[in-house]
């Protein structure tokens, strides 16, 4: 099997660089082209259906996401690529798309090819880029995206009740009581989801704040959750954990 | 004139047999009017559209006028003026959300009739021929006097949802000196800060938008505005900005700002699907102000004599304080400005390493060490922390700094030291780098090869100018990157001005239609 792929840079390095390196290490690729701007890739895309596109988040002074939005046909996979793009770089990660920074990682290159043609294969598209221009628009898109075994969850963010560590993977527990295995490691969200707050306790908790009634003195410090839940705090994090729950 | 639209109002009527999709000339909404202004805007809609709101009161866009309708599907726009009136110089636009012109006509060709509804004595008024269809979108009628274009008057219709306001950045404004803020969650404020500048992605109708902040233990209301102002062109994708003063924001603590359509007519429960809701945490550090020891002096005169000698102690330990305190701050400015020195934009450090990578794949060995080579010294440059080196390192770091971007970009450059003499002078170390990557990514990076960039080192008796010129679209200074960069250099400058106790460092802009000129000016340095 073939995946037919576009690459999208306003960069001409770019795209001879990203060329070079799918033809050395990817040899299930076709490019089909590789553009410059948006306006070519949107009537190249909606012409000639590709599989897959690498997409440089910064196009000038806007982002590829502007792109997407006008696509009517989109029926196709995404790899991001950018350099170094705090915000955009941000969206991409509440959607659990893909991305590559730049130079690029051969290693990391191939992998993120290989799961494309397994999702081809098995034909499992995903809705995570709808997902990602629903909920990019704010710094603090209001759902992520959670990937799981099987399937993607669409969590409000609002409804995570804590994380916890369990070696690379983390488990989210959500209001309503559901428990959902994650293949990514805590660190991972703790990034993700400190800018709405929530705080890490502990090595192996992240907790939202909504949820906590109180401080208990036990132990030298065990945050009691509204569903009775304890989290422990460790020694280390107390201050900072005193701080951002009382912030005066 | 008011008068006259008021009785337009009361003159909305009903007569005759609408037809679905055509537009109903007997119902006329008043859309536009001005003190001073010879023109004024009536517009028509079909039978199935619904005001939802209609107003013209906007603090800071006199002249604006918003009608904000459902359903509707064509709109036709009436121009009404006083009997003789001089509108020669008059000119009426419409356009589409994109900003496309769909007409455009002088006013004094169009064939103005005595006003048909009423017979109001000394007025005129004509339609614009063409109809306009509004489904789902927006479209704007501008009328303008040619000679000065800021006499306008602006009517919006919107037949579409609104959008959320996005909050982008804080910008802190001291006396002197104004400061970004890292993210958008927390602000530290001090004591000689006096504005918060919030910066917000100005949608079309931005203006709509009230900011309020509440105070999230006492649920009050400290700041409610909708005074935006704009740096540079508004429109999709450019800043506006509300400066709120310090003085509301009475002590530490959580806050929330708000942004939110406010307009007559629409329910405050309707507004809330608009409203953008942002907590921010801001702290006001404590310090120790004249005030309080004018309070100290007003209790010992009152007192007696042992109080008198309490309190003199008092005193002097506080001053003592104050002027730890004072060193204290000092030594901070200089600390934190050995920690700014140098920032190498992480956007133009990984972007470089993907330019090496791709000449490594592209097998072009040459330039890849050439470029290497350059990259090199570039950040060992960084790395070393100098606070001041020689003119002519200046100079061959930024002549690294440019071919490297030359590579990526395609423009041509020169550096010019008018007199070699000041070759071994000193100047803070990579002041101009900030500077000229803003030259290059806002001057001309569109431009391709057409792009020019020059930096001239020019003595002036005991003074130093260096001018960056970029012959690019012209800058805007309101974009959020670039405002981080230009921000830190102000920051820099800012503490250098204070540590050297006076103003010795001016940093100025001037843009023009084809050229903009960064100017560094160093007072008695050479």
């Amino acid at each position: 099997m073939m995946i037919n792929c576009i690459l999208i840079d306003d960069e001409q390095a770019n795209i001879e660089n990203l060329r070079a390196l799918l033809t050395r290490h990817c040899p299930q690729v076709n490019i089909m082209a590789g553009i410059r701007t948006m306006e070519e890739a949107r009537v190249f895309i909606e012409r000639n259906r590709p599989d897959l596109l690498f997409l440089d988040i910064h196009m000038g002074d806007r982002t590829v996401f502007d792109l997407l939005k006008n696509l009517s046909y989109t029926d196709f996979e995404v790899i991001f690529v950018t350099a170094y793009n705090h915000y955009g770089i941000q969206a991409v990660k509440y959607a659990a798309l893909d991305y590559l920074l730049k130079p690029i990682d051969i290693r990391e290159l191939k992998e993120a090819v290989e799961k494309v043609e397994k999702k081809i294969a098995t034909r499992t598209r995903t809705s995570q880029l709808e997902f990602l221009l629903e909920n990019n628009t704010g710094l603090f898109p209001k759902k992520i995206a959670l990937p799981m075994q099987q399937e993607i969850r669409y969590i409000p963010v609002r409804d995570i009740m804590y994380c916890e560590a369990d070696n690379t993977y983390t488990s989210f527990y959500l209001q309503e009581g559901d428990h959902l295995l994650v293949s990514k490691p805590l660190k991972e969200y703790t990034d993700l989801l400190k800018p709405h707050g929530f705080v890490r306790t502990h090595q192996s908790y992240l907790v939202n704040p909504r949820f906590v009634k109180s401080w208990l003195k036990e132990d030298g410090g065990v945050l009691l959750l509204s569903t009775g839940k304890k989290i422990p705090v460790s020694r280390p994090n107390r201050e900072a954990v005193r701080r951002e729950l009382n912030p005066l | 004139m008011k008068k006259f639209i008021n009785f337009l109002l009361i003159g909305v009527m009903a007569a005759g047999q609408p037809v679905w999709g055509q537009v109903n000339t007997r119902k006329i909404y008043s859309a536009g009017l001005r003190t001073g202004f010879p023109l004024s805007v009536g517009l028509c809609l079909d039978s199935s559209a619904r005001v939802i709101s209609h107003t013209g009161r906007f603090p800071n866009l006199p002249g604006t006028h918003l009608v904000w309708v459902e359903k509707g599907q064509v709109v036709q726009f009436e121009l009404i003026s006083r009997d003789t009136p001089d509108i020669r110089q008059y000119t009426c636009v419409v356009k589409d959300e994109k900003g496309k012109v769909l007409y455009k006509e002088p006013v004094s060709k169009l064939p103005f009739n005595r006003n048909r509804l009423f017979s109001a004595p000394g007025f005129v008024s004509v339609f614009i021929p063409d109809t306009f269809s509004i489904r789902d979108t927006s479209l704007r009628l501008v009328v303008y006097n040619e000679t000065d274009p800021s006499e306008q008057i602006t009517t919006d219709i919107i037949n579409r949802p609104l959008e959320r306001l996005q909050l982008l950045y804080f910008s802190i404004q001291a006396k002197n000196t104004s400061r970004f803020v890292e993210g958008i969650r927390s602000i530290d404020l001090y004591k000689e800060d006096k504005t918060i500048g919030v910066y917000v992605q100005a949608c079309r109708f931005y203006y709509a938008y009230v900011l309020t902040i509440k105070e999230k233990r006492s649920g009050k209301t400290v700041f409610k505005e909708r005074s935006w102002t704009s740096d540079g062109q508004t429109g999709p994708g450019n800043p506006v900005h509300m400066n709120v003063g310090t003085n509301h924001i009475p002590r530490s603590g959580e806050y929330e700002l708000i942004l939110q359509p406010e307009l007559p007519g629409l329910l405050s429960r309707e507004a809330e699907k608009y409203a953008t809701v942002i907590p921010v945490k801001i702290n006001i550090p404590r310090q120790y102000s004249s005030g309080d020891l004018g309070m100290w002096a007003l209790l010992i005169t009152g007192g007696c004599s042992l109080a008198g000698l309490l309190g003199f102690y008092a005193i002097r330990k506080r001053n003592r304080q104050v002027l730890s305190q004072r060193n204290l701050e000092k030594k901070i400015a200089e600390v934190r400005l050995n920690g700014m020195r140098i920032q190498l934009n992480p956007h133009f450090l990984f972007n470089a390493l993907s330019t090496i990578q791709g000449l490594i794949n592209g097998d072009d060995k040459d330039k890849a060490n050439d470029y290497l080579g350059k990259f090199a010294r570039l950040t060992r440059k960084v790395l070393e922390n100098e606070v001041e080196h020689t003119i002519e390192s200046e100079v061959r770091l930024l002549e690294d700094y440019l071919q490297m971007e030359q590579l990526r970009f395609g423009f041509s450059y020169r550096i010019n030291v008018s007199d070699e003499g000041i070759l071994q002078k000193e100047i803070p170390a990579l002041l101009t780098q900030p500077l000229v990557e803003n030259a290059i990514k806002h001057g001309v990076v569109s431009s391709g090869n057409a792009g020019y960039i020059s930096v001239d080192f020019i003595p002036e008796g005991s003074d130093l100018t260096i001018k960056i010129r970029d012959n690019g679209k012209g800058f805007r200074i309101d974009n959020v990157q670039e405002g981080m960069g230009i921000g830190l250099t102000r920051e820099r400058i800012a503490l250098m001005n204070e540590n050297a106790g006076g103003e010795i460092l001016f940093l100025s802009f001037q843009s023009g239609h084809d050229e903009t000129i960064t100017a560094l000016n160093f007072k008695n340095w050479l």
